[in-house]
């Protein structure tokens, strides 16, 4: 590797961007808020089921703010993320209210929420958001982490 | 500075153009489903239904009997006698008739979330030593015994069968977030010649969760 190679390798460690191929970066969502505070998740059924896993559920209003100032003009699809989970497979599903797209995607997987050109410096949108967890593997308190990736069409 | 080290400092600029810095991704703090314990000895109470139909469980304050009758020609022959329970004997998870007339429903669960290890429930059966009659004659509480058995369940049930001993012990142990119920059927060893007249004792079920 070459100085220069390495230098870049290096900056690019420090931008702490996860870049799966050339043209994917991670969006700045600083903005979004998470309304409501710890999200309560109640057990699917009061008492447990014969033969049944333990499911539980929560409910969470999250209002997104992303910067995609860096990428006006462009066209782009915006995926969200959610890594895996140490505490079991969780789920989450979402309806909206304006410029993304409703979804779901399960914990180590990504789903399209945005798709065209960007027109603004910023997406906004309000998600209802529905979390769906193994009540056998979740502890008492636990935290999950959304993040959205952009992937740029080539110009 | 050399030459060298004026690209690299400039393809590190560069390259902090390109790729603004990473911050947000939003964090949800999740607060996992509230605990919960459930036991049931003889006869439940459940308001709303049962469990499944959105029912809950109430507090019940009813002692029921297990009993049976011993002819005094039968006394101390070592025949064992089967006794009756007067419990409600359907389970209130669904309202099925899990255990038939004369026997006797224990039912539990302990519902929490995963903390680690293995945590698990017990319920404990505590005692005196002895039932007693009007006389103060004993029966030692070893003469009698249980056979487990539940209506469409296999032969192994959470609450195994047993007898008492001494003055107490566990029935059954159990990981959370599992339904567990069985059936009783108890019965009196008939095994030594005591004194006419009526003997009774109780026996109370607690459990303990985590």
């Amino acid at each position: 590797m070459t100085g220069v190679v390495r230098v870049l390798a290096l900056a690019l460690m420090l931008a702490g961007c996860p870049v799966a191929f050339a043209q994917t970066f991670l969006v700045d969502d600083s903005a979004s808020q998470v309304l409501g505070g710890n999200v309560r998740m109640k057990w699917d059924s009061v008492v447990p089921q014969r033969g049944q896993s333990s499911g539980m559920t929560g409910q969470l209003t999250v209002l997104v703010r992303l910067d995609v100032s860096p990428w006006v003009g462009r066209n782009a699809r915006i995926y969200k993320k959610l890594p895996p989970q140490s505490a079991g497979p969780i789920q989450a599903s979402w309806t909206s209210r304006g410029v993304l797209q409703p979804g779901m995607l399960r914990d180590g997987e990504r789903t399209l929420v945005y798709s065209g050109p960007l027109l603004t410096e910023r997406l906004e949108d309000t998600l209802q958001v529905t979390l769906r967890a193994d009540g056998d593997r979740m502890p008492d308190y636990s935290q999950v982490t959304f993040s959205f990736e952009i992937e740029l069409e080539s110009p | 500075m050399t030459r060298a080290r004026k690209t690299a400092g400039g393809l590190f600029l560069l390259a902090a153009a390109i790729f603004p810095a990473c911050v947000g991704a939003y964090t949800v703090a999740i607060n996992a489903g509230t605990r919960a314990v459930y036991l049931r000895v003889g006869t439940g109470g459940m308001t709303g239904g049962s469990y499944n139909g959105g029912g809950t469980p109430t507090n019940v304050t009813t002692v029921n009997t297990v009993s049976v009758n011993v002819n005094a020609v039968d006394v101390g022959n070592g025949v064992a006698q089967a006794m009756t329970g007067d419990g409600n004997t359907v389970s209130q998870l669904d309202n099925f008739q899990f255990c038939n007339a004369g026997q006797v429903y224990i039912g539990a669960f302990m519902r929490i979330p995963n903390n680690g290890g293995a945590p698990t429930a017990t319920v404990q059966a505590s005692y005196p030593a002895n039932l007693t009659n009007a006389s103060g004659d004993t029966i030692p509480m070893s003469q009698i015994s249980w056979t487990s058995s539940g209506n469409g369940d296999g032969a192994v049930q959470p609450f195994a069968s047993g007898n008492f001993t001494g003055t107490g012990q566990a029935v059954a142990s159990f990981g959370r977030n599992s339904w567990n119920e069985s059936c009783f059927s108890f019965r009196y060893a008939n095994a030594a010649v005591v004194g006419s007249g009526t003997y009774g004792n109780r026996v109370t079920y607690t459990i303990t969760a985590p």
